[in-house]
């Protein structure tokens, strides 16, 4: 049976996440610029500002959907006229944000006065970053990042720096400040040491049993999105990988008695994470790892973290666009898988399907069949959808999973 | 020593107790309503007195979607792997087996010893169940169990196109406004239901014997549109809705060997 004990690290971590947008309401008030970001814009650029801030809504939704305000929240952009078959996150966050900030536990994010999205991550983010600025009459930029079927070409990491440059010129004509290298400089050391130290943590899922679970490292995520580019973030992040492996050191697991060892496939189920960590607990399961939380400063295709030492910030910066999984083809994606199988020996993979990313969703028969027929891994493919909860039937998805660690058992024996 | 297995599903709930030599001693089943642990209780209590045992089976196993609220299980196992054991204890020759129950459809493919192999289940809704044909055959005004020698009798092939069971209530309704014949309609909904099977089929790279489990294989003319489908000749358990209990009694038979 799985133990749930709030770690330092947890309690640390609610206190970073809720001082950060409690912090960025009074800059916000006292007269910050404010910039509301994708996932993937590099944030460490407005450091470079004396006085601009930036918020993330997809973040704030994922925060929504745990905290179990997501489906109230749709609903309010259901009742604006949004359609039900738009991502969640997007549903939740102008639900949120065309009431004045209605049910947020973070009581909404201060209104942006330039909206940055881009176009290889998200099929939906720029169309609903428009929506903003139609209503709101404020300026989008939007990133034009190309897709990835092998590792980044030196003409696309110069393509992007010249739109970094852009976004730089942007942003102090809009703000009326003036930007300073150094200080994004500084800023993008914090975040590459704040990826070493992840790196570490998530490295926990190789113990037997695991020193970790999936669910532990998807909310351990959120700082990485909020606080990127920060002292604090690195700090935090040293002192997560330092605790974890220290309860490692002293056989304080999640699952003791860890009979199977899973990988995840998508974007997490925030509104179901303490259900199915525990229900799966119940079972000796334990999803270790996830390709979404590796995702982050991973080369294309591999789960090692890209050398980012050697390049300068902008161009650290514009390596990393295609970090996440989403703009990789299906052999990118394969390979990674492969190597996560390999060396965090997966006993069965759950591809998630998720209604409310496509384009993670797009690809994973033809993965869960490589994954299956190639590598002869067995896997289940459930439906589920990341932050509204009415799309997801916890007895349909629990029948699938269990089904697979069934057939896992029959396969040892 | 007796063993019993209890199959909870979304529709209805059965039984079986096994003796000692895997001989099926009494079987029995009831819908599930409301009270899914209610229903449990019930089906293994009244099986137990068919059986004449004056104590409880020795182990007993619990499966489908009510698997959990049965207290009295000594184990849950899912449907999944319950459904290969029982349709492999009658049918030996078995590699592909598809279940189509209340809520949702699947087809498994099980190994020489029983073992499954993949498994493919309806996702995103659940039309083409046996919730379905019981919608239909209430917007029909005709029993259940007549559908499959009705559509036996059609003489046009027409297609019901739409997936929603709601929007193909809607589409059988303007149908029989335009007095088509009855016999078509319900030819026509196995065709729509049998379709979206084929392909569910077709994943799995379905080897013969195949074998329909579950409450629908009880309809004659789906069997029969299956078989064209498939290819080859689908074969059915006499007891189609009994296979995923027999599967968690034979389960419950194994247990103490675990």
């Amino acid at each position: 049976m799985a133990q749930f004990v709030k770690t330092d690290s947890g309690k640390r971590l609610t206190r970073l996440i809720t001082n950060g947008y409690m912090d960025n309401i009074v800059k916000a008030q006292q007269g910050a610029f404010v910039v509301w970001i994708a996932i993937i814009v590099p944030a460490e650029i407005f450091a470079g500002f004396d006085n601009v801030i930036y918020c993330v809504p997809e973040s704030h939704s994922a925060l929504c959907a745990g905290k179990g305000v997501g489906v109230s929240l749709c609903e309010k952009a259901e009742n604006l006229g949004y359609s039900m078959d738009l991502c969640s996150y997007a549903r939740i966050d102008m639900g949120c944000h065309f009431n004045q900030g209605a049910d947020s536990p973070a009581g909404g994010l201060p209104k942006p006065d330039l909206l940055v999205s881009n176009n290889n991550n998200c099929t939906l983010l720029a169309k609903w970053f428009d929506v903003y600025h139609r209503e709101w009459d404020i300026p989008h930029f939007i990133l034009d990042i190309p897709f990835c079927y092998e590792s980044q070409k030196q003409r696309d990491m110069e393509y992007i720096v010249s739109q970094f440059q852009d976004l730089i010129q942007t942003v102090e004509k809009l703000s009326g400040q003036k930007f300073n290298p150094e200080k994004m400089a500084q800023a993008w050391e914090n975040s590459v040491e704040a990826n070493k130290h992840w790196r570490r943590f998530l490295a926990a899922a190789k113990n037997k049993p695991s020193g970790i679970t999936a669910f532990d490292s998807f909310v351990q995520m959120a700082p990485t999105l909020t606080m990127r580019g920060t002292p604090e973030l690195a700090e935090h992040y040293r002192f997560l990988a330092d605790e974890t492996e220290a309860r490692v050191d002293q056989g304080i697991v999640p699952a003791p008695n860890e009979k199977y060892r899973l990988l995840w496939d998508n974007i997490a189920p925030w509104h179901q994470l303490r259900k199915m960590s525990s229900r799966l607990g119940a079972l000796d399961a334990n999803i270790i790892s996830a390709s979404y939380t590796y995702c982050l400063g991973s080369r294309e295709g591999s789960l090692d973290l890209l050398d980012l030492e050697s390049l300068s910030p902008l161009e650290g910066m514009a390596r990393l666009q295609n970090f996440s999984i989403c703009p990789h083809g299906l052999q990118l994606r394969g390979r990674a898988m492969k190597q996560a199988i390999e060396e965090m020996d997966i006993d069965g993979v759950v591809f998630a399907s998720n209604r409310s990313c496509k384009v993670y969703s797009l690809m994973q028969m033809d993965q869960q069949r490589y994954v299956q027929e190639e590598l002869g891994v067995p896997t289940v493919m459930i439906d589920v959808d990341h932050a509204d909860e009415r799309k997801y039937s916890e007895e349909t998805a629990f029948v699938r999973m269990e089904a697979l660690l069934e057939s896992i058992d029959e396969a040892r024996r | 020593m007796f063993f019993a297995g209890v199959d909870i599903g979304s529709t209805s709930t059965e039984c079986v107790i096994l003796d000692e030599s895997g001989e099926i001693i009494a079987a029995d089943m009831r819908p599930t309503g409301a009270n899914s642990a209610k229903a449990a209780q019930a089906v293994l209590d009244s099986a137990i007195e068919k059986a004449g045992l004056d104590a409880p089976p020795h182990r007993i196993v619990a499966t489908g979607y009510g698997r959990v609220s049965a207290p009295f299980a000594h184990k849950v196992v899912t449907e999944i792997t319950c459904h290969a054991r029982g349709v492999l204890h009658l049918f030996p020759q078995v590699r592909t087996i598809v279940d189509v129950g209340g809520q949702d459809s699947k087809v498994i493919r099980i190994g020489p010893k029983g073992n499954v192999i993949d498994f493919v289940m309806n996702d995103k809704c659940s039309a083409g169940s046996g919730r379905f044909l019981e919608v239909m055959a209430r917007a029909l005004e005709v029993e259940l169990d007549d559908l499959g020698p009705l559509s036996e009798k059609s003489a046009e092939e027409i297609s019901i196109s739409s997936m929603c069971t709601v929007f193909a209530e809607s589409e059988v309704i303007s149908l029989v406004a335009r007095a088509v014949p009855v016999e078509d309609i319900i030819n026509g909904i196995h065709k729509s239901i049998v379709n979206r099977l084929a392909s569910q089929m077709q994943r799995m790279n379905p080897e013969p014997d195949i074998v329909m489990t579950g409450g629908v294989a009880k309809n004659s003319g789906m069997v029969k549109k299956l078989s064209q489908a498939a290819g080859h000749v689908v074969l059915v358990p006499e007891n189609p809705r009994m296979t995923g209990a027999l599967g968690a009694a034979l389960t419950a038979m194994g247990l103490d060997r675990e």
